[in-house]
């Protein structure tokens, strides 16, 4: 299997982000200035990273993840004319999901505190784990194992668990996920080592079970 | 003096007891630290790497619609927005025209009652509204009261009538 490897594990320089190129900039900028074919690439390319960015900071269960990923490009519209190539593009985007995330965060709460049903005995909201499609040949082993992946991820804190997913998930670096969340790098990274850390804890007994 | 001691140094000495002595001074092997320092960071890697491949099992797949339907959301923004600041003012003004043009009307004055002028009078007199259009205006606004007032013979003779006719117009808002 070949494993993306952590951004705190990379090495910086020739992998700096702002040395990258930034195809998404260059869509951008060319439909600031009128090309519509532009916009279209732009949505085919980045809807289905918005998609699975709201899917694992939301969860699975949550209704509305595809409104979110119309409202994440109408927004884009709206703001077209303020983006500058300054930022990576990925990362202007990423900022207007965040802000998505947050409004639903809070409007979800504000809805589950009227419900007691949402509630574990702590008093945090449980966020069941989405149904898995079992793959015949991988059996229930396999379903079981994303199965606590993704409780495991749902249970981290809203800060980590987007610091977590924007590094593990989407690659990007410290930095950038600093400007996503508006914070430091050296915040990131220690959210990233406690989401870690969590993770590892919760999901070590996985490592002994499963021969990956 | 314990007795047992007593017995014990007079006693033979088992050569098995010699053979621990002498292996005991063997000092414990101790790890370097540089090596154990590599060990752990071997440890840590592996559980990273294991970590890296539990989490890589859960994929998010997106609808095979998805990109259908922001094109379409966009799609409908940009023409809600286009329509919004136009206001209904405007929006029965250009229903009023649809409906004079429709109507054959010239709006500059000159009768196509036979059509035979065709669709390039009717794209002219878009171009200049004439005075009289913009006088009746204010009555073509009220198709929401043709359209929920009158019943239909009473809707058909007043879309009959020559817009021009602001008199009568004005008799059938004030449902005279």
């Amino acid at each position: 299997m070949t494993l993306p490897k952590d951004p705190a594990q990379r090495p910086r320089g020739e992998g700096a982000p702002e040395k990258r190129p930034d195809r998404g900039a260059e869509l951008m900028v060319a439909w600031q200035q009128g090309d519509d074919q532009a916009f279209h690439e732009l949505v085919d390319a980045y809807s289905g990273q918005v998609f699975a960015l709201l899917t694992r900071f939301l969860g699975r269960r949550h209704p509305r993840r595809e409104d979110l990923v119309q409202e994440t490009f109408l927004r884009l519209v709206r703001a077209r004319d303020r983006y500058t190539p300054s930022a990576r593009f990925s990362t202007w985007l990423y900022t207007i999901v965040w802000r998505l995330c947050i409004n639903e965060t809070e409007r979800s709460r504000s809805r589950r505190e009227l419900s007691i049903d949402g509630a574990g005995e702590d008093g945090q909201v449980v966020e069941l784990p989405d149904s898995v499609e079992l793959d015949p040949f991988d059996g229930v082993a396999r379903a079981d194992v994303i199965k606590e992946v993704r409780a495991a991820i749902a249970a981290l804190p809203d800060n980590q668990r987007i610091a977590m997913v924007l590094a593990r998930y989407h690659s990007l670096s410290f930095a950038e996920i600093a400007d996503v969340v508006g914070s430091s790098d050296k915040a990131i990274k220690s959210l990233i080592h406690r989401a870690r850390e969590t993770l590892r804890a919760r999901l070590q007994p996985l490592f002994e079970r499963e021969a990956i | 003096m314990n007795p047992r001691r007593e017995q014990d140094e007079g006693a033979p000495r088992d050569p098995r007891n010699e053979l621990d002595e002498l292996l005991g001074l063997d000092p414990e092997p101790r790890l370097p630290d540089v090596v154990r320092q590599r060990i752990h960071d071997q440890l840590a890697a592996e559980n990273d790497r294991m970590l890296d491949a539990v989490l890589g099992m859960d994929e998010v797949v997106a609808p095979v619609d998805l990109v259908d339907r922001v094109h379409a959301a966009v799609r409908a923004e940009a023409r809600r927005r286009r329509f919004r600041p136009v206001g209904w003012v405007a929006v029965a003004a250009a229903a009023s025209l649809l409906l004079a043009a429709s109507l054959g009307w010239d709006p500059r004055g000159r009768s196509t009652e036979s059509g035979a002028s065709g669709g390039e009078g009717a794209v002219a007199a878009l171009d200049v509204p004439s005075a009289e259009l913009l006088a009746v205006l204010p009555l073509l606004e009220s198709l929401e009261f043709l359209e929920q007032e009158l019943d239909p013979f009473e809707r058909e003779v007043a879309l009959m009538v020559d817009p021009r006719d602001t008199v009568l117009l004005e008799l059938v808002e004030l449902g005279g």
